[in-house]
């Protein structure tokens, strides 16, 4: 076989193992469009935790709340208001909201979108020098109004994906983990339009 | 909107420890944090003011904060920002973690505008040759606390958009299902802000404006009557502030409902006419045929007169069947009869619908007709049923006086015909035994002691039973 031949053959090999490492994105369901009006201010409403890891639910919650109060573009109803109204309601953080309850969370709240999601895995798994945590989500944007689910969105990730060389760049806590699920769902939100306000 | 903060005094409110469960807190780190944030040249509420606040409005979660309290805040502690914080990670087991959340809040609006998250293992840490590692989630939290403040803002942006409606305390719109005339009540309770209460009256479709009566201590209710058209109706508060300000805030909807659940029944047994034929337990599945919510039911038998027997009633869903097992209330089994099985269902409404479906508890055996005649050589048993109630199971088993068994013979229908041949009798007595058994379980069984006698009198006796024509003085 000639040198010529087995260029293609390593680059092959190659393109097929950076494809392999690359990292998984966000899956996104466009389930009705957005509302044209913009939307400013948002409700995340506490996660459901269908892990076994305590508490992964508001784990994730706080981080995915405090993320999108960095983007800058949220004005982001307090957790405060929302449990105030839970309350009041007699809904309890791990039961999911009727149609009827987002329509009340969302006028009270002031909110334009509402945010639901879940933690269907969370989880640490021992390594050499270090813990390999693991995260899948689902996460929806309700219309505040209607109450329906306009999108729809599942990640999921674990801390040796953003390994760079040998150890580094490995992701080694389920809270950084957290922190970048957040980021690249945030990301892909507003690479697809949900952008919040204009400053 | 861009605006520039001036304020400097910061409440720090204890921090949530969620590795010890939803009620942990961390105060050593909340102390810490106060420490970090007076080096950075912000004056800090007193920790002992900031539980005095907190035992004083009865706040007992400590990773949230709702307005009203935020507001409060600003007014009794002097505080122009409010840092919540939440420990989500603290793992001493090796390679031990921490990871931290936290919030800032501006209380002249009690928006968010700054938060953080910092998550850091000891794995993230490790040097050469062991030197400045931390050892502990405690050398890793200055760590943790010095990355995340490093991003504090020095001007916050301020997103425009309505303030949350925090006013209310409280509310209770009933009932949510009410039938059409029917009387409806909404009471709220306010939050005292300021000095004087709101004029408040509420929207409500089909209805109109409704005042709500303010009881003088911020309480409201008001009542009204439901429309005659069922369907749902949305309620909604208007609020008129003295300074003039008008809010509008969604309550709730209550649905007008007149028409009752369609409920069947459906039993599992035999049906006989126009009933279902059990012995020892029926089964009976509840459907709704138009599911909707239900908040109430009720199970009755009742006998031909109408007289409840036995009965259960529940609240909420209908169980997925219903068992009766032939007893009264008292345990004692039912005579033999037809009964009937009441299903009383009410939606939230209180609409109430029912079905009746008619049981009938069967334990008598089954009426069997046995004939044998003889033809010859010959004998043939004749098998049938004279019971309502079909037979599963027969079978007839004939033996010869020294036990040989002469023949056998089973079946599934009635009626049927077996043979038996009489010189298998060799001048002895045949014994025959016949079973039978009814689908609902019940059994009859008998024994002819000398099928051959009873064979022979059959054929000989062809006129017994025939009314005697002439009168016989001797009988």
């Amino acid at each position: 076989m000639s040198i010529r031949c087995i260029f293609p053959v390593i680059g092959a090999i190659i393109l097929v193992f950076l494809y392999s490492c690359s990292p998984r994105g966000a899956t996104l369901q466009v389930l009705s469009p957005l509302p044209k009006q913009e939307i400013c201010r948002v409700a995340v409403l506490p996660f459901t935790n269908e892990s076994q890891y305590p508490l992964g639910g508001l784990i994730f919650y706080r981080v995915f709340m405090a993320e999108m109060i960095r983007t800058g573009h949220f004005d982001v109803a307090q957790e405060g208001d929302i449990r105030d109204i839970y309350d009041q309601i007699k809904l309890l953080p791990g039961q999911q909201p009727s149609i009827e309850q987002i329509r009340l969370l969302g006028s009270r709240l002031g909110a334009q979108a509402i945010i639901t999601g879940s933690v269907i895995t969370m989880g640490e798994q021992r390594q050499f020098l270090g813990m390999n945590p693991s995260l899948a989500v689902h996460v929806n944007i309700l219309d505040a109004h209607t109450g329906k689910i306009l999108w729809s969105t599942y990640h999921h990730r674990e801390g040796a994906d953003y390994r760079k060389v040998m150890h580094f760049g490995m992701v080694n806590t389920v809270t950084s983990l957290a922190q970048h699920v957040s980021q690249e769902i945030l990301t892909l939100w507003f690479d697809k339009g949900f952008k919040g306000c204009e400053k | 909107m861009a605006g520039t903060l001036y304020a400097t005094t910061v409440a720090v409110f204890p921090i949530e420890d969620l590795s010890h469960g939803v009620n942990g807190v961390d105060f050593n780190f909340t102390r810490l944090l106060s420490k970090e944030l007076k080096s950075m040249g912000l004056e800090v509420v007193p920790e002992k003011e900031m539980m005095n606040f907190m035992v004083r409005h009865r706040i007992r979660r400590v990773g949230s904060l709702s307005t009203y309290y935020v507001l409060r805040m600003r007014e009794q502690l002097g505080a122009d920002l409010v840092l919540l914080g939440s420990i989500c990670q603290k793992e001493e087991k090796a390679p031990g973690a921490l990871g931290l959340t936290l919030y800032l809040l501006r209380t002249d609006d009690a928006r968010v505008v700054w938060s953080g998250v910092e998550g850091l293992s000891r794995a993230d840490m490790l040097r050469l040759l062991g030197i400045d590692q931390p050892h502990s989630t405690a050398e890793l939290l200055p760590i943790v606390a010095q990355d995340i403040f490093a991003s504090w803002p020095d001007q916050m942006e301020q997103v425009l958009g309505r303030i949350p409606f925090f006013p209310i305390q409280s509310v209770s719109l009933r009932p949510l299902y009410v039938k059409p005339g029917h009387k409806l009540e909404c009471r709220l309770k306010l939050r005292p802000i300021g000095r004087k209460a709101p004029d408040l009256y509420l929207n409500i479709k089909g209805i109109g404006t409704v005042p709500m009566y303010n009881d003088g201590h911020w309480g409201y209710t008001a009542d009204w009557f439901a429309p005659v058209k069922d369907g749902k109706y949305p309620v909604e508060a208007v609020f008129h502030w003295s300074s003039g300000r008008t809010e509008k805030t969604y309550l709730g909807l209550y649905c007008v409902d007149s028409v009752p659940p369609a409920v069947t029944l459906r039993l599992s047994g035999v049906r006989l006419g126009d009933s279902v034929a059990f012995r020892d337990r029926i089964f009976a599945v509840p459907k709704l045929i138009h599911p909707e919510p239900i908040s109430r039911w009720e199970i009755s038998i009742e006998d031909e007169k109408g007289k409840s027997l036995i009965s259960e009633h529940g609240t909420g869903n209908l169980p997925s069947r219903f068992v009766w097992k032939g007893q009264t209330g008292g345990g004692s089994s039912v005579n033999q009869g037809v009964y009937r099985m009441v299903l009383r269902v009410w939606d939230k409404a209180d609409n109430m619908a029912k079905s009746i479906q008619k049981v009938a508890v069967r334990r008598t055996p089954p009426s069997m007709i046995l004939q044998v005649k003889r033809q010859g050589s010959n004998m043939f048993v004749d098998l049938g049923n004279k019971g309502e109630v079909p037979i599963s199971f027969w079978c007839v088993e004939v033996r010869s006086e020294d036990g040989r068994v002469v023949k056998t013979s089973e079946g599934e229908k009635l009626p049927a015909r077996i043979g038996v041949n009489v010189a298998e009798a060799k001048n002895k007595k045949l014994e025959c035994v016949v079973m039978l058994k009814d689908i609902l379980g019940n059994s009859a069984r008998r024994e002819i002691k000398d099928l051959v006698r009873m064979a022979n009198k059959s054929s000989t006796g062809g006129n017994r039973g025939k009314k005697q024509e002439t009168w016989e003085s001797e009988f």
